[in-house]
Formats: structure tokens, sequence, C-alpha cells
């Protein structure tokens, strides 16, 4: 090896040494994720009616490879029903701990109601606290569990620490806005 | 007879239908409308198969094909598929299915493609999904794909039958079956088709269902149609944990599985043994369940100084149970157990009683005889005379009453094959001939009383006598049927039974060798028969719990008399009943549903009982809590559990329980104890549906008042909506 060589692998290094970098200071920085990224699941609702597209039908549950997904269904009040039809998730929990984000739950859902969106920090301290119910996952609500009691505590919105590539959320999270 | 079905030949007993034809040869013939109890229909045209036979020359010879020693005789094949279900096989029939036949393949995928041309996409939310005959059947034999590009019928969706039966109409495929069930079996003509063709639908005339069977029809509907209201959305098939048990609300002891989901008990659906039940239950034993994942005693309870009961440990029941009997001599306990509790606990509390040397032991119900059955239900069914005397059966044994109007029909019970029950046996037609003067009805007026040929309005408590020495024109023409029929049979109820003696076992049993009548004594309670064989009965200057006031301390196992002991009392229940509510100590007990163990039934059938997987915390069954017991009394428990209580029973009664097989199996023990009893008046319907929740019966008044229509914007579709 000659001195050549070294000379040319360090003129690399420092050709790189000026350029942009590609990688970014998260969290203080967003990152950029791709809008095919899948996070934590999304519970959608019909446009224009907004009922919940869940009619609580546990399919997600069966095929889901990791048991992570528990569905308890009732009966619709006609008066003031949840989902269109008679049958509605009274409980629609999933553990965020078992998930292994592979979209079987998506794949498997006649209505198209529960969708992987592009959230996923969800780190925290308790097991218990990674079990997400539907109120934790209806959209609307931005955030995870952890994100959002730091919001309360600090009286601010929910600061996500991404950012989508093209700005718009996949068309099957329907009525998704990441901030 | 030689069948051949695509190339495999069965040897078959004459009269064999095809489709039993195709499935004891191995074969599989999709079907709708034919169901094992029931009339073969030809309705849905799913069992379509390909079938010729040999047909004889005029001098008698088979119809050749071929040249010499290779010539067989030539079938001549029907020109269309045929509908395997009502066609007989004949000797030398050759079938083809869809394995081996492309035409049947096709037809039958055509067939399939008009039952679904109506058929709601509702499998997502339909109870009936992963059970549903028409999903497996349409996976099978189906296209796969739909051409239907229209709107398709709509009709009711949301129909409540009965407080536990709802329709969906649009969901019906027409197989007739609930039909052709509620005639054939409790022969009540309520259900029918309404109009024709597509319109075709299904609906009362009256409005609501009787009660008493009605429930059966769910199991049998091969689509979601009919359903088990009560279980309601409460969870899918797959998610139910199915354990096959037994029923032990009353002595008939029907075949059941009981389906849980995380914990609770949420439906009850029937099982097949042809011994027993057929595939019929009782609405009481398949709705009356709620009880079990209701308000359950989760934990003991002690009485604290300030008179409250309050949770505790099993320790500190212990405890608490030791210091509350301190002083009283063992022989002063009373120990009393409700007659739904199994040999094997019956055995433990016997072995227990003999070690403290308790006097005041009981179960109840009892009655004061015991008259050992001589019939089974089979040959209820096949008798060719009945005579019912004092039973009110919807109260005390519910699918007796069915066997009885199956004896009205002539007692063909379907034939039985290497493939289970015969799927459509020919003999079964629908509106069959009934045969009510079989049937003689004594006593006070009940359901059966409809169907009886013979009633007599007769005070059951003397009608035996006044049979053997009939006095009037009505009793002499029941007296004939007996002595007129070869097969006659003989139920005694509860009214024919309360306060009997001795006496009147030695008339029954003088009646019954007079007439040849097989007889059946309806026991008081759903395992009192399996009880009589233990010595559970007040012992030599004992109480019965007739006299519990009176007895100075008890240990109450599953029965609310409603009173408390004279002194200390100890109450093991799933509930807190009037009589936990007065005990000093409430230890929590499991239901039958929960238990393994072997109870008797009324025709003295060892039938096994599987626990289920409910959720009752720290219950426990009457064999651990006897071991609770005899700690705080200090003395030595008779069996640590299911295991050792199977070896007392085993000594004392010389029944090896372990062995006993899902459809049982008829057993009668050398001895039974016998003392006299309080009257009692079994209300197996009245005390069931008695606990319900009345929320959900409201809920779907409004349902239906409300007219169920939901404020959803009517123009565009819903993604993922069915059309
Ligand atoms: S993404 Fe996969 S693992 Fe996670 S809930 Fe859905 S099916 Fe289960
Ligand atoms: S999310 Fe979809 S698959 Fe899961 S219960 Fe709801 S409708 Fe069914
Ligand atoms: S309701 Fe069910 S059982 Fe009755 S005809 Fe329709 S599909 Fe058959
Ligand atoms: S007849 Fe008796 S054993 Fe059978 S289901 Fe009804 S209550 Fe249970
Ligand atoms: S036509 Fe329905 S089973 Fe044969």
């Amino acid at each position: 090896m000659g001195v050549l060589e070294i000379a040319k692998g360090m003129g690399v290094t420092l050709g790189k040494l000026f350029q942009k970098p590609v990688t970014v200071s998260y969290p203080e920085q967003r990152a950029t994720l791709q809008p095919r990224f899948r996070g934590r699941h999304i519970l959608t609702r019909h446009p224009g009616t907004n009922l919940e597209k869940c009619i609580g039908c546990s399919l997600c549950a069966a095929a889901c490879p990791a048991y992570a997904i528990y569905v308890e269904a009732a009966e619709n009040d006609p008066a003031a029903p949840v989902s269109p039809g008679e049958r509605y998730a009274k409980v629609y929990e999933i553990n965020m701990l078992r998930c292994i984000f592979c979209g079987m739950c998506e794949e498997a859902c006649p209505t198209g109601a529960v969708v992987l969106g592009n959230e996923f920090e969800m780190a925290d301290y308790r097991s218990r606290d990674f079990v997400y119910a539907k109120e934790d996952m209806l959209v609307g609500v931005t955030g995870s569990i952890p994100q959002r009691r730091e919001a309360t505590r600090l009286g601010k919105p929910v600061r996500l620490g991404f950012q989508l590539d093209g700005g718009q959320p996949r068309a099957e999270l329907e009525g998704v806005k990441y901030p | 007879m030689k069948v051949h079905v695509d190339g495999i030949e069965v040897e078959l007993p004459a009269g064999t239908s095809a489709i039993d034809a195709v499935f004891s040869a191995g074969g599989d013939v999709p079907y709708f409308c034919a169901h094992k109890y029931l009339s073969p229909l030809g309705a849905c045209r799913m069992c379509l198969v390909e079938s010729g036979s040999p047909r004889k020359n005029p001098d008698g010879s088979f119809v050749m094909e071929g040249e010499g020693d290779a010539a067989t005789p030539k079938i001549f094949w029907f020109p269309k598929p045929m509908a395997s279900c009502t066609m007989q096989a004949t000797e030398g029939m050759h079938i083809r299915t869809a394995k081996t036949s492309e035409v049947v393949a096709k037809a039958q995928a055509g067939m399939m493609e008009f039952t679904l041309l109506n058929h709601p996409l509702d499998c997502p939310t339909c109870d009936k999904g992963g059970a549903c005959e028409l999903q497996d059947r349409a996976f099978e034999y189906g296209y796969g794909a739909s051409r239907f590009g229209f709107d398709r019928r709509h009709a009711e969706k949301h129909y409540p039958l009965s407080d536990f039966v709802i329709l969906d109409q649009e969901r019906c495929i027409h197989c007739k079956r609930c039909v052709r069930y509620f005639e054939e079996v409790p022969g009540q003509e309520v259900l029918d088709f309404i109009e024709r063709g597509g319109h075709t639908f299904i609906d009362t005339e009256e409005g609501g269902l009787p009660t008493g069977f009605s429930g059966n029809i769910t199991d049998i509907c091969p689509v979601g149609a009919l359903l088990d209201n009560v279980a309601r959305f409460r969870g899918r098939n797959w998610e139910y944990d199915h354990t096959p048990t037994t029923c032990t609300l009353c002595p008939v002891g029907c075949s059941i599985t009981v389906d849980a989901r995380n914990g609770r008990l949420e439906r009850i659906v029937a099982g097949e043994n042809r011994d027993v039940n057929e595939a019929w239950i009782c609405d009481a034993g398949r709705f009356g369940h709620p009880f079990a994942s209701e308000e359950r005693l989760t934990t003991p309870l002690v009485r604290n100084e300030d008179g409250a009961l309050i949770p505790a440990t099993w320790d500190e029941a212990i405890t608490a149970i030791n210091r509350g009997l301190l002083g009283l001599p063992l022989a002063d306990l009373g120990l009393f157990v409700g007659a739904d509790a199994t040999l094997e606990e019956g055995a433990a509390l016997a072995a227990l009683a003999d070690a403290l040397n308790a006097r005041h032991v009981d179960h109840f119900p009892r009655h004061s005889v015991f008259i050992a059955p001589t019939a089974t239900l089979t040959d209820v069914a096949t008798a060719d005379a009945v005579v019912v005397l004092g039973a009110d059966l919807g109260e005390e044994a519910p699918v007796l009453e069915l066997r009885i109007l199956e004896m009205l029909r002539g007692g063909l019970l379907p034939a039985e094959f290497a493939h289970g029950t015969a799927i459509a046996d020919l003999r079964l037609v629908e509106r069959p001939a009934r045969r009510p003067e079989r049937l003689a009805v004594i006593g006070g007026e009940s359901r059966l009383w409809g169907h009886a040929g013979h009633r007599v309005s007769a005070n059951g408590e003397n009608a035996l006598t006044r049979l053997a020495h009939p006095d009037t024109d009505d009793l002499k023409a029941v007296r004939a049927l007996l002595d007129g029929a070869e097969r006659p049979v003989l139920i005694l109820g509860a009214d024919a039974l309360r306060g009997a003696s001795g006496s009147a076992a030695a008339l029954l049993a003088d009646l019954a060798s007079r007439t040849g009548a097989k007889v059946i004594a309806i026991p008081a309670g759903p395992n009192s028969n399996g009880l009589a064989a233990l010595n559970l009965v007040p012992r030599t200057g004992g109480l019965g719990v007739d006299r519990l006031g009176e007895v100075p301390a008890a240990f109450i196992s599953r029965l609310d008399p409603g009173m408390r002991a004279g002194g200390f009392t100890v109450v093991h229940d799933t509930h807190l009943t009037a009589t936990a509510q007065l005990a000093d100590v409430v230890l929590p007990a499991v239901t039958n549903y929960e238990k393994r163990g072997t109870v008797q039934n009324l025709e003295g059938r060892l039938l096994p009982l599987n626990p289920a997987a409910i959720q009752s915390g720290e219950a426990a069954d009457l064999i651990r809590t006897l071991t609770a017991l005899a700690e705080a009394l200090g003395v030595k428990a008779p069996a640590r559990g299911q295991r050792g209580a199977q070896t007392l029973l085993m000594g004392s009664v010389g029944v090896n329980t372990a062995t006993v097989q899902v459809g049982g199996a008829l057993h009668t023990f050398a001895r039974t104890f016998v003392a006299p009893a309080a009257p009692h008046t079994p209300k197996l319907w009245t005390e069931r549906m008695r606990s319900r929740d009345r929320d959900w019966v409201e809920r779907i008044h409004d349902l239906v008042e409300g007219g169920w229509t939901l404020p959803v914007a009517p123009a565009a579709p819903q993604p993922g909506g069915d059309d």
C-alpha cells in the first residue's frame, strides 16, 4: 500500500466533512419518515357520519400473530350508535408491547377500521401503560400515551418526533393529520 | 345391499339414504336442510350427486354391458344430478360425488351461487361466523367469487322472535329446519314460511315463540338467521373455550357444550347423546346460565364483631370455623348438601360424616322412597304406551317430555352408522302421524296435557293407588292401555312421589309386574338418584334438613333453606343466598359447570361433568371445601381431591367413575338409603329464568320499537359494506 492510496482515502473522508450530514439530531430535530412506515395503530371513522368504522368483529384479533388485540363487542343503541350496523367494539385494546407491527390486523379488517399509522414514540415505564385502548387510538388522537401525558403536564400541544416525507399519511389513514 | 360411491364399494342396510351411503364410504356431500333428527325434505338442493342403478331384463337377469367374463351390469344413470338426502340407495347403485364428477361439482357450485344470491355478507358481525355451515360449505364447494352485482334482498334484520331467540330474515336460506323442528319435535306449529320465492321469510303467526324448547332452533339453523339472544355479540366462535359436559339443572342430564370467554360463561349449546337428549335441550338448560357469571362469591366471608360479613382468606375462614365450633361435640355438626352435588362430592361428605360420627346428615331435595329406574329414555321413546302420573315435566325433567313426544310419533330412532347418526333417515317424514291414544296423563294440567289421548285430573298422591284399582271409566281406560301394551312405561313425577312411602313402592312394583311396565320415577334433584346410593340421609337420632333450626350447628353446601341452624352455621354456596346472609362463615362454591365429577340421571346413567373455564376467584368444590372443614375440626380429611374421592366412591359403592365415558353408562347401585323427606315441588323453569339481566330485555324492546333506523348518510355506500 502506497502513500497515494492513503491520500485517496483521506480525500474521501475530507470530502465528506464538508457535506451536509444525513443524520438528524433526534429528538430535538424531527426525523423524516417514509409514509409507508408502520407504527402505532389508528382506528378510523367514516367521514361524514363520524361513526367508528370498527364493528367489533374480532377478525383483527384472530389474525394477530402476537395475540396483541382484545375486542369485546356490544349492541349499538339505535338512538346513539357508535358504528353503522348493529355491532360495535365496546372494548378495543392493543398491547403495544406484544405487537410486532406486522400489519396483519389491518389486512384482516373488513371495514378498514384499524390501520397502522406512523407514530412510534411509545416508550414508557410500566407494562400496563402499553395497553392502548380505543380512546388512545381513535383518529384525532395525536401522540402516544406518554407523549400526551407529558403534553398535559407541560400544558403544551403534543410534539411528535417525526415528519412525513411528502407530508401526507397513506390514503388508508383516513382523516389522520400529523402536525 | 352393496352401493358403490366414487368407486368404493360399501355394504349398507336396506333403506339407507344416498347421503348416508356417501358418508359411510368416507365421502362428503354438502348439505343444509337435512338434519339427523328431522325428516329429510330436499329443500336446499346442495346435496346433489350423480347416481345410477342396474336394470333388469324381463327375464330377471341384469342388463349387461361388455363381453363374456368381463360383462358387468349396465348402470343406467339418472339424466340429472339428484338430491342425495331424499333418495334411497338401492342394491348395486352407483353414486358419484363432486370428488369424481365434474357435473356434480359444477351443479353444487351453481347451487351455492343461488343460495348466496340473497345472503348478506354479514360474516364479520354474525354470531354464527366461524361455526357456520354456509361459510364452510361455500369455502369448500362454492365458486369463490360473486358474479351478482345487484342489490340483494332486504328484509328485517333485527327481529326478536322472543326474549331468547333473535331472527335475521336476510340471512335465512330457507332450509326449513326450524319449521320442521317445531312441528316434529316439540309438536308446536308456530313458525312457517310466509310469501313465495325470493320473498320467502320466516315468521310466527302469533308473534313470539312458545317457551320450553325454542332455543334448539338456534343450534340447527345452518346460518346465522336464528341466534341465541342471551349470547348475542358476547364472543366469536373461535374465541370461546368449548367444554363438553352434562347439564345438571334437572335429572335428565342432557349433553351440553359450555362456551366460556374470559372466564365468563357466555353460551350453552346442545351436545349430542343418542341415549339421553338426542340433539335437543330445554330452554332452562340453554338460557338459564347467566347466574354462573353474575354476582358470584369469590372469597370466603366471615362475620365480624359488628355482625357484618366481610371478605376473608380461606385460612381466616378455617380459623373462624374452628373457633365457632369450639366445644361442640363433633357428632352434633349437621352436614347438608344440595342434590346436584356429584357422586364424588357425596362420597367425600359421607366419609366425613362417618369420621365425625355425625348424625344430622342429609341431601335435598329427595323423596321418601327410592324407586330404581327400570326404563331408559330410549325405552320411553320406543314404548307403545306411556302413562305419566303426577308430573309437571316442564318443571321437573323437560327433555323427558320430548322423548315422550317422540314416542307419539312412532318412536323412530334414526339409524346409527360409523359416521354417526344417520344424516337423513328416510323413515322420518314431515307431519308424522301422531298416536295420542298411546299417552295418558294423570294429575294436574301441564304442557303435555294437550298431547295426551287420555287425561285424568287427579290428586297426584293417590293417583297410583287409583291406577292400581281403577275406580272411574277414565282410569279404567288408562289401565286398559297399560295392560294391552307390549312395551308400556310408567313415569312418576313429584306429585305422585311426594309423601309416598314404602307401601307405594310395593304397589308400584306390583303394578309394574302385572302390566309389564317399565318405570321411571323422576328424582327430586338432579343427582338424587346417585346420592341415594351414599349414606347421606339422617342417621340414628339425626335430623334432616327440614329441621335445620333444631340442629346445634351445621355445614350447608349449595342449599338455600332460608334459615340458619340452631348455632354456628357455615354455608358453602356460589352466591350470597338468603341462607348465606344468615351464616357465620360463608365459603365460596363452584357451580356444576366448573366441576369435574359424575352424576347419575333419572334413568340411572352415570354421566361425566367437565370443568369449563369460568372465573370464580377462590371458590372450591365440595371435596376441597370439606378438606378445609376437616382442618377446622381437627380431623383427617376424607379425600384431598378428585382422585381421593373417586377411591372413596370405589370403596363405598364399587363404581369407578374415572372410567365414565362421554355418553355415560347405565349403572344400578346395589344399595340405596332412604328416609322420610319433606315434600318438595321442583321449579326448574321458574328458578332458572328468574335472574335475568333486565337490561338487555329492555334494550331489545327499544330496538324493535325504535324501528332500527340509523342516522347514517344514505347516499354513498360505506366502504367495506356488503353491496
Ligand atoms: S400489527 Fe401485527 S402484531 Fe400488531 S396488533 Fe396488528 S396483527 Fe397484531
Ligand atoms: S378493527 Fe376491524 S377487524 Fe378489528 S374488530 Fe374492528 S372491524 Fe373487526
Ligand atoms: S331461519 Fe335458519 S333454520 Fe329456519 S329456514 Fe331459515 S336458514 Fe333454515
Ligand atoms: S332437560 Fe334438564 S338436563 Fe336437559 S337441558 Fe333441560 S334442565 Fe338441563
Ligand atoms: S336438499 Fe338439502 S340436504 Fe339434500
